[in-house]
């Protein structure tokens, strides 16, 4: 029998199964990366400022996509109660996705600017204080804990080698220019980070920047969730030709 | 230790491992093939009339034979089958999207006074702001004023369904950035919705403490 | 009586044949990771019914823990009992003692450091904020090396064999290997911030990000969860149930058309999201054409036993073979039903999937794993297991407890889904979100009570076990004590081992 080829000798074995595994993989996450269209072309989208991305940080280190997806589903009951669904390209940014596939609590993709900062610092402080059958535990520490920032420089650095265009001189601002235009080239500046991160924390409701909380950066990343991308100016077919 | 139920000659491998494991070398049961090349063939009619198999660079199969109808600015488009076009399908042209647009444009039109004049344009009304009020205020106004956590001020009145509108279109305090008390809603809900949650919120105002969300 | 006495004596202190110390080490790991994992399980169960549970502390709160529980379920347990049966496994069907002296316990100090660490540096909120890879990138590399360490000591063992056919279950044990150390190693591609840090940010970034998470995500239940699983099916079934296989064609087509298609069917996970849809395509038509392989499994493994199904109704053990089988093949069918859009549009992002979740990890892999561990028990500690109607209970009590679980966590999913797309006469949606969480209540009770059901069960299993290894212990060393007894009254001391 030919299989005995095959199961006799364990190295022969040990190469098909390998080959025969990765033939799906190939096939179905090598186009991703090839295929244009998988990208939706659309402006507004840009990397995060150095206090949201701090931010998402917090997000993923409380588990909070675990309740809590970032994708709006193209399907009727979603647009009515979410908005217009999530883009490939509004993720673009995020190492990694955050989409999320539970939702014990809503979905969040769009969840920018649907509250005021207070309102965000008091649910997630006490949630049922709020909402009173909410599931959502207390984050009672955020607003406490001072937030690291002294090696944002370093985070920021990391992003760029994974693909991300925050400026290291004056060639990559340049081009961020052209890209995002001069306000958001200016906050994605390396060197900058520091006194970008403490004016976008200025601007914050509590407006105490000596000591810029965990809150803060969370709030200002949830606070830009799903408000890059202004709709009204595609029609309603733009973005269903991507796929 | 032949089996009566399968009275098919079958032979063991010969192969012993383990002092007593064996195997028989049995076809595998009637119609398991045709069951497996059954799924296949529906597999390839799938990849037919969907968008399917990448072909190098920048190319995909769309699929053929089931193109979706969709409007977009007043023309008809006939889209292969994808998510985002059945999307577009389904709001448009399902049973009842029709009404549902006629209701929504009349209350485009109308003020919130002739809303709450015309019955049937106020039941339509009173549908669509309850589960919106639901989702986007209850969490801070509540659904009466005994659980109005954040925002109770409201219920005093007196600012008039116009009021109620410009207020939640506008928000409160929402030019200074991130300062603001409510947010605006001009960018977030059309028109129509932003006018029957106006009227909405100003009949619950009224009735005070009447319970309306459903427990 | 002497000289047999004497003879077994002997044979007992001469080193063993196979190395099965490794083995009762993994074994009883993954009873207390499959423990601590069920408890942490059920805790979580309860933070959702009462938050106040979160108790304020970092640490409790349902975001740090959740990872907890799958890590402690599916490395810690899993793994553990993974690496358990394909040691014992190949060593009895090679009839070779395991490669390597020292190798062995590095795989089984590393693996234990690494579910440790991994479960604390959870706990810490160091995070990958990916599912079933949050493990930061110094743990992958330790779990990397150990996974190398494996793989040579599985394949060496294999290496010495005399008979040249591998037995199926090997053949499983090995594309388990090969795949999770693929799937790990791409999934895990990252840039850390620092070298001295533990953060780091992934290679990939959103939908490509989302595509290698699934790919990896899926296919760590493919090969972990059901490849290496089904390998102990084909070990340890036909032994219990003491019948030759049903047939070596059928393991064949079963063993490759598993490993092609399971694959490919990851972008079920994604399905409706901005995922491009071709992808989407593929992943509901491959899991359609998985259907049949994975019945071949199911049946290869039933029509075993058959013409012996009366053993079942004396060997509860064998019992759990079966229904882990027959849950196998349900799970498959109704993954398959979640795949498509229409149901993927209800089920995703409800409880519906964490109910599919665990009638797979509860009702196959559990089950199937007890089946296992009441079967190496006995022969590991050379004894007999020290209640067969404590097993029957156990048996029960599990299969009670895992429909209770899974079809709660079902029903609340479906019906929570059902009330986010009910709309009223006029097209608009009636509930609003906290209205569809209502419904939860119940469901959530049941939930909990089922799970709870279930951990009970288990003890009952680690009682069982436990009473049969003391047992051992003590019978051995009263044998021994009578034998020296014996030997010194002749004037003889026992020979030094």
């Amino acid at each position: 029998m030919k299989h005995e080829w095959i199961e006799t000798h364990t190295s022969h074995f040990l190469i098909l199964t390998l080959l025969v595994i990765s033939i799906g993989g190939l096939v179905e996450i090598v186009p991703l990366f090839l295929i244009k269209n998988t990208v939706e072309t659309v402006a507004g989208v840009r990397p995060y400022t150095p206090l949201e991305l701090l931010g998402s940080n917090i997000y993923q280190r409380e588990g909070c996509y675990l309740c809590h997806s970032q994708m709006i589903r193209p399907l009727q009951e979603e647009w009515l109660r979410y908005g217009h669904y999530s883009l490939a390209a509004e993720s673009q940014f995020d190492h990694p996705f955050l989409w999320g596939a539970r939702r014990i609590g809503p979905d969040l993709a769009r969840v920018g600017g649907k509250y005021s900062n207070t309102w965000h610092i008091q649910h997630i402080t006490a949630p049922r204080s709020l909402v009173s059958r909410s599931r959502m535990p207390n984050y009672l520490w955020l607003k406490d804990r001072p937030l690291q920032y002294s090696d944002i420089e370093a985070h920021l650095r990391a992003l760029v080698r994974a693909g991300v265009p925050y400026s290291e001189n004056q060639e990559q601002y340049d081009k961020n220019v052209a890209l995002f235009g001069k306000d958001v080239a200016n906050r994605l500046v390396i060197s900058r980070a520091r006194e970008n991160l403490l004016a976008q924390v200025a601007g914050n409701a509590d407006g105490n920047v000596v000591s810029p909380t965990e809150m803060d950066a969370l709030v200002a990343y949830l606070q830009i969730l799903g408000t890059l991308v202004d709709f009204k100016k595609y029609d309603e077919g733009y973005f269903a030709r991507f796929r | 230790m032949l089996d009566a139920n399968h009275p098919m000659v079958v032979q063991t491998t010969s192969h012993i491992w383990d002092g007593d494991i064996q195997e028989f070398n049995n076809l595998p049961p009637r119609g398991w093939w045709r069951a497996f090349y059954a799924t296949v063939v529906f597999s390839v009619f799938y990849w037919i009339v969907h968008p399917a198999w990448p072909f190098g660079g920048d190319y995909y199969t769309k699929g053929i034979l089931n193109k979706i109808e969709y409007q977009s600015q007043g023309v008809t488009v006939y889209a292969h089958w994808n998510t985002r076009a059945l999307l577009l399908h389904t709001l448009q042209q399902q049973d009842g999207a029709a009404g549902r647009k006629e209701y929504l444009e009349k209350i485009t039109a109308a003020s919130p006074r002739e809303i709450v004049a015309d019955v049937e344009l106020m039941a339509f009304s009173r549908s669509l702001a309850k589960r919106l009020f639901g989702d986007n205020c209850v969490s801070c106004h509540g659904n009466n004023v005994a659980n109005a956590s954040f925002g109770g001020a409201w219920f005093a009145g007196g600012i008039g369904l116009e009021g109620f509108q410009q207020t939640i279109e506008n928000g409160i305090g929402a030019g200074s950035r991130g300062g603001w008390v409510m947010p605006a809603w001009k960018n977030r809900l059309s028109v129509p919705e932003i006018k029957a949650l106006a009227v909405y919120a100003s009949q619950l105002s009224s009735a005070r403490t009447e319970p309306t969300d459903k427990k | 009586m002497v000289p047999t006495e004497a003879l077994a004596y002997r044979a007992a202190s001469q080193p063993e044949r196979y190395n099965y110390a490794i083995v009762r080490g993994f074994t009883v790991m993954a009873l207390v990771w499959g423990v601590s994992a069920m408890v942490v399980g059920i805790y979580l169960a309860a933070e959702l019914i009462w938050p106040i549970l979160n108790l304020d502390l970092p640490g409790l709160t349902f975001g740090r823990l959740r990872p907890v529980h799958t890590t402690l379920a599916i490395f810690g347990f899993c793994g553990s009992l993974l690496f358990a049966a394909s040691y014992y496994v190949a060593q009895r069907t090679c009839q070779e003692r395991l490669a390597g002296t020292l190798l062995p316990l590095v795989t089984f100090w590393g693996w234990q450091a690494f579910v440790l660490l991994g479960v604390v540096s959870e706990l810490l909120g160091y995070t990958q904020a990916r599912k079933y890879a949050e493990f930061e990138w110094p743990l992958d590399v330790l779990v990397v090396m150990v996974w190398l360490a494996y793989l040579w000591v599985y394949t060496a063992t294999l290496y010495r064999r005399s008979q040249p056919p591998l037995y199926v279950a090997n053949w499983f044990f090995l594309a388990c290997l090969l795949g999770m150390a693929l799937l790990y190693v791409l999934e895990n591609l990252v840039v850390p911030v620092d070298v001295l840090g533990m953060k780091s940010y992934s290679e990939f970034a959103g939908v490509q990000s989302a595509m290698v998470q699934w790919w990896y995500g899926h296919n760590v239940i493919t090969f972990l969860l059901n490849m290496a699983f089904l390998g102990m099916m084909y070990y340890f079934l036909p032994k219990q149930v003491g019948r030759p296989l049903y047939s070596y064609r059928l393991s064949i087509i079963h063993f490759w058309s598993l490993v092609f298609l399971s694959v490919w069917a990851a972008p079920n996970h994604l399905n409706w999201t901005a995922l491009p849809d071709w992808t989407v395509t593929l992943g509901v038509t491959f899991s359609v054409m998985l259907v049949l392989p994975s019945f071949a499994g199911v049946i290869n493994g039933l029509m075993t036993i058959s013409g012996a199904w009366h053993t079942l109704r004396t060997d509860p053990v064998l019992r759990f073979f079966v229904a882990a089988l027959l849950f196998y093949g349900w799970v498959t069918l109704e993954g398959v039903t979640m795949s498509f859009q229409t149901i993927n549009a209800l089920s995703h992002c409800t409880d519906w999937t964490v109910g599919h979740a665990h009638f797979a990890t509860l009702g196959w892999v559990s089950m199937m794993s007890f089946g296992v561990i009441y079967h190496l028990v006995p022969r590991l500690w050379d004894t007999k297991l020290y209640s067969v109607r404590l097993v029957a209970l156990h048996f029960w009590v599990a299969l009670f407890s895992v429909v209770l679980l899974a079809a709660a966590l079902e029903i609340a999913g479906i019906g929570q889904a059902l009330r986010l797309r009910t709309t009223d006469e006029y097209g608009n949606l009636v509930y609003s979100f906290m209205e569809t969480d209502a419904f939860l209540t119940v469901p959530y009770l049941l939930r909990g009570l089922g799970g709870s059901l279930f951990l009970v069960g288990a003890l009952v299993m680690v009682y069982n076990l436990v009473i049969t290894v003391v047992r051992a212990q003590r019978k051995r060393a009263a044998t021994e004590a009578r034998i020296a007894a014996k030997l010194a009254v002749k004037g003889l001391r026992p020979r030094e081992g």
